[in-house]
Formats: C-alpha cells, structure tokens, sequence
C-alpha cells in the first residue's frame, strides 16, 4: 500500500495514472446518472406517505454522502500535508474543497425543498440541519484560509489545520439525528438493525451515489490535473526567466 | 515546563496593566451591541425578557472579535513568539499563560457589567445564578476557539474578518447549549442536560484547542 502511495506520488506518474482513469469514471458517471435518473424519478415507486416528493431523496442523500466524505477526504490529506509535507496532499485537499462545499450546499438546498413539503418549512434550526451547515462553513473557512496569505504554503498548513479541527463536526453531523430529538429522521441505511428502506427505493439511490461518486472523483482528478500543469507552467517560466 | 507557565504568568500580569484600556473598549461594546436590540425589535417588555438571554449571549460573542487578532500578533511582532519557542516546553507554557490572562482581561469584566444588562432587560436577578455561570464557561468555550482562529489567521491578509469567519460558525454549538439553559431556567425547566453539554463541549475544547494553537504557532514560527 505504501509503495503504491509513494509511487503516485510522483506527480508526473500521477497525471499519467489520472489520464488514464478519467475518461473511464466521466463516462461510468454519465451511464449511472441516466439509468438512475430513469429509476429514481419513473421505475421507483412513490412513498406511501410522501408520494412523489421523496423522489428529492435521490438526489439529497447521496449528496449528504458525498459532503461528508469529501470532509472527510479533505481531512486525510491536510493530514497527508501536516505530517509527511506532501505537496500532492495539499492539491488534492485544494481541489476536493469547492466541490465538497457544492455537494454541502446541494445538500442543504434539495433538503430545503424537500422540507416545505413534506414538513411544511424551508428550514428548521434541528441538530442536523445546523451540523450540515457549519460543515458548509468548514469548507468555506478553509477556501478563506487558504487563499488568505500572501505565501501559498503557509495559507496551505493553516487550512489543513483548520481542516483537521473540522474533521471533528463528522460524527456529530452523522449522530446528530440519534443524540437529539429532530425533525430530521434518523439513518435508514447505515444503521444497527439492518436496513429500514425497501428495496425498491434502495437499488434507485445505490445507482445515483454511484454515479455522483464517480462525478466526484472525476471532478477531482480533473481539478488537480489543472493544478498540477498550472504549477508546472509557472515553474518553467520562472527557469527562464532565470530565477 | 512549569517554572516556564509561572515566567510567562508573571509577565503576563506585568504586561495586562497596559491592555486593560483595550478591554474595557470591549466592555463598552458589549454594553452598545446589548443596547441596540430594543431599539430595533421594540421596547416591548415582555419581547425583550424573553429575548433577553440570548441578547447577552450574543452580545458577548461579537464584542470579543474585534479584538482577538491581538491574542498572538503582538508576540509575534516583537519576536516573543520565538524567543519562548526556544525554551523547553516554551510554547505550552506560553499558550496556557496567555489564555488565563486574556480570559480574565476580556472575559471577566463582561461578566461583572452582566448584572446591569439582566436590569435593562427587566430579567428576574435569580436568573443571574444561572446567568453567570454558564456565560463564564461560554466565554471560556469563546477563547479556546478564538485562540485556534487567531494563531491560524496571524499574519493573513484581512485577517480580523477571517478570524470571524472561522470563529463563529465553530461558536454555533456554545451559542446553542448556553442560552438554552438560561432559558430553560426562566421558562422553569430542569437544566441539567444543557449545562452538562456546555460543560462537555468546554472539556472538549480544553483538550483540543491548545494542541491546534500550538501546532498552528510552530508553523507560523516555521517560516522566519
């Protein structure tokens, strides 16, 4: 695993690794979207209490799961980059925060138009909803912070270490339903007790996350290839210019 | 280490004497923020009691901002910073003697001019025992977090309005479980859950925020 690691590490093998896999994860997420799109809004039957409105499900859950594990992502690698000072971490975390932030706000968003249906507000200030929330201001404050110092590296270890102070909003968004009494509903999926979802709406919302996982590391890849050149083409002028 | 926490204390107190003008700015802020509210929402009475709480509360968190990016960037100017960092066990001494210092010069007098505010809020003086208390440990919650966006933010641009920008979203939790027990307490309910919570995030804080200060001061220290 290690020698994996290492070898990656090597940005040049990285971008060639990425190439590799990029087009292969854009068109996996294209045909996963499309077949779960038609399962989630036409092959999937409606809720027996909210009808069609939990069609919104399908979009909003996996989003919450890609907020919370791109947070979690973000956190390893300013971890990465506090402790082994990689460059390539602090790429990765870079391009893993705005779109982190996207699925947050995605989150927050489709969970408000689910709410006004189904609990006749946009928003209530529950446990959840405000964790969900300061994790959105998480990926905001490391953007801020990273982007704040007039030395890039320095912007880069204050961020990672603010990410890291952030990691510890996880389990209190993910056990927020369990430890206070909330409008929102507690897990259906990841639970002790086994699932309490049918299987129906299950396979529906197993196609979409996989295609907005597969979006996600699309996305990254993509970004920190752009890094990567730019970094590379600042580097080549500066060896002309002579410095 | 300890010999070097009781070197910093000392000149802590030595140097609190010539800040304490800078403090009581923050007290006549806290006092400005509080009063602004009835102007704003009405001079309703019974509005205002029940407002009255969370008034103080926030009050309290936004009269300390302005003046946390001075927690480390003095230090850090005038090169203490290194100097300390040089010793054995330097900058713990150093964190945990400045964070007693700042919280009883920016954190105490807010607390003695809270009577006042109860008064103008025309809230029972009963609710001052609970009051208190819980708005000592808040604002104790509030330094913790402040001295982890401060050395975090020391040297950034803008870095006032980063450091509200870091510190108050991770003051949620504080703001949330604080006034609810002031207003558990007013509404005649039991208490006990909130102020355990507010007491477990301070024990949380206490453990963490030190540990990301100093690892956040060592890195600021990396660069000269």
């Amino acid at each position: 695993m290690t020698g994996l690691f290492d070898s990656l590490a090597n940005p040049t093998r990285f971008r060639t690794v990425s190439a590799v896999i990029r087009p292969f994860c854009f068109w996996a997420a294209a045909i996963f979207f499309i077949f779960g799109l038609y399962l989630a809004l036409l092959a999937s039957p409606p809720d027996y209490q909210q009808g069609d409105a939990v069609r919104i499900m399908y979009v909003h859950v996996p989003a919450a799961w890609l907020g919370l594990s791109s947070y979690l992502g973000l956190g390893l690698c300013a971890l990465f980059y506090v402790v082994w000072r990689h460059p390539l971490a602090n790429i990765a975390a870079r391009a893993i925060a705005p779109i982190g932030a996207g699925f947050t706000a995605l989150t927050l968003i489709t969970g408000s138009l689910w709410g006004y249906p189904i609990w006749g507000t946009w928003w209530v200030w529950d446990a959840r909803l405000t964790s969900m929330l300061v994790l959105l201001f998480f990926f905001i404050g490391y953007i801020a912070l990273e982007t704040g110092f007039e030395r890039p590296e320095r912007g880069a270890r204050m961020a990672s270490i603010l990410a890291l102070v952030g990691v510890l909003n996880l389990p209190i968004v993910k056990f927020s339903v369990d430890w206070w009494n909330t409008l929102h509903q507690p897990a259906s999926i990841l639970r002790s007790g086994g699932m309490a979802i049918d299987v129906s709406m299950l396979w529906p919302l197993f196609t979409m996350f996989a295609g907005f996982q597969l979006f996600f590391i699309w996305v990254v890849l993509h970004r920190m290839d752009w890094m990567l050149s730019n970094r590379r083409r600042a580097a080549e002028k500066d060896r002309t210019k002579g410095i | 280490m300890i010999s070097n926490f009781t070197l910093c204390l000392q000149r802590e107190a030595l140097l609190g004497r010539g800040v304490i003008g800078d403090h009581l700015g923050q007290v006549a802020f806290f006092v400005m923020i509080a009063a602004l509210f009835p102007l704003a929402v009405g001079p309703s009475p019974d509005l205002l009691r029940q407002l009255g709480p969370s008034i103080i509360w926030i009050s309290a968190f936004l009269s300390a901002l302005p003046v946390f990016d001075r927690l480390f960037a003095e230090d850090d100017r005038q090169g203490w910073l290194e100097q300390v960092s040089l010793m054995q066990g330097g900058l713990t001494g150093y964190v945990g003697a400045r964070l007693i210092s700042w919280y009883l010069l920016s954190a105490l007098p807010l607390l003695v001019i809270t009577p006042i505010l109860v008064l103008l809020y025309d809230l029972p003086f009963s609710s001052l025992k609970v009051l208190l208390p819980s708005l000592a440990i808040g604002t104790a919650c509030l330094n913790l977090l402040g001295a982890i966006s401060a050395s975090l933010t020391l040297g950034a641009r803008r870095a006032t309005l980063l450091l509200a920008l870091l510190m108050l979203p991770l003051s949620l939790p504080v703001l949330i479980f604080g006034v609810a027990i002031t207003q558990s307490y007013l509404a005649g309910f039991s208490f006990a859950g909130q102020a355990k919570l507010l007491g477990a995030v301070f024990l949380f804080l206490l453990a963490v925020s030190p540990v990301a200060t100093i690892a956040a001061l060592r890195s600021v220290l990396e660069d000269k």
